[in-house]
């Protein structure tokens, strides 16, 4: 009796028809749930933090340099994307490894050892970054980033 | 019951549109290197440059700050305004392309450093999207 009254007042006051609210508002509160929970905007990007030695402070140091990791980041013989194309480096000018030859070697430095990436003006981005890469995953953190003349 | 709706749909709307600007960020002519094992970005100094460096082999401009393309010459000069305004020990976070020669990320850190800008870092994409 007293929701047929109520209808009675509702469509009085001009509203076409009663529609039930609560199940809408339930999948609204669910979607806003779900959307704050998935909200995950820092995931997909990192950065990668490098020490850029300037020439003042070498030349001010009187210290001798203590013993370092150099790798050379090599230029690719065959272009990035064709077939046969890898990344190739060298330590302390030694013969050219692959990223997994590199691996390995990065995988027996300690995390108190400084590593320098030497890089050929010629040698791709990608390169350097797949070296950062691979000192993140073994703890390294004492890099840094020189370039050829 | 209305306002309150309506205040719900636009917190949907908010969450559905900045979960697509992470997307937007792919530049699919220009994508940055995979580094999947790289530390997540947390605290971000809010002074910090984002400096872009794309491949373009036939216009001088190749350098991007917020979107806006900066002519390499000058790239010192702003950074260095930049350390004058704002502090030293300002950010760079250079964001380079994979296909990328080196030659163009040195002459970003090399202007970084005649802005006497030490603090580098390098953009890569931890997980694709």
């Amino acid at each position: 009796m007293g929701m047929g009254k109520h209808k009675r007042t509702r469509k009085r006051s001009g509203d076409p028809e009663d529609v039930p609210m609560t199940p809408m508002i339930d999948i609204v509160f669910q979607l806003l749930v779900y959307f704050i929970f998935t909200f995950d905007p820092v995931s997909v990007f990192t950065q990668m933090e490098i020490v850029r030695p300037s020439s003042d402070s070498a030349a001010k140091s009187d210290d001798p340099p203590p013993e370092m990791y150099e790798f050379m980041v090599q230029p690719r013989l065959v272009p990035l994307g064709v077939e046969g194309s890898q990344a190739s480096y060298s330590l302390n000018g030694q013969k050219s490894i692959n990223l997994a030859g590199l691996e390995q070697l990065i995988s027996r430095i300690t995390p108190e050892e400084t590593i320098t990436m030497l890089c050929d003006t010629r040698s791709l981005h990608n390169d350097l970054v797949a070296a950062l890469n691979l000192c993140t995953k073994h703890g390294l953190s004492r890099i840094n980033v020189l370039s050829t003349k | 019951m209305t306002p309150m709706i309506d205040i719900v749909f636009q917190i949907i709307i908010f969450f559905v549109f900045t979960v697509d600007l992470d997307k937007a960020k792919f530049d699919k002519e220009n994508p940055l290197p995979l580094a999947p094992n790289g530390m997540e970005v947390t605290d971000q100094d809010p002074r910090t440059i984002h400096i872009d460096v794309n491949k373009q082999t036939e216009t001088r401009n190749i350098v991007f700050i917020g979107g806006s393309p900066v002519a390499m010459n000058r790239l010192a000069g702003i950074l260095n305004a930049s350390r004058v305004r704002h502090g030293g020990g300002i950010p760079i976070v250079i964001r380079g392309s994979e296909q990328l020669e080196h030659r163009y990320i040195k002459a970003v850190m090399d202007a970084a450093s005649e802005a006497k800008l030490t603090q580098i870092e390098i953009a890569a994409i931890k997980e694709k999207v």
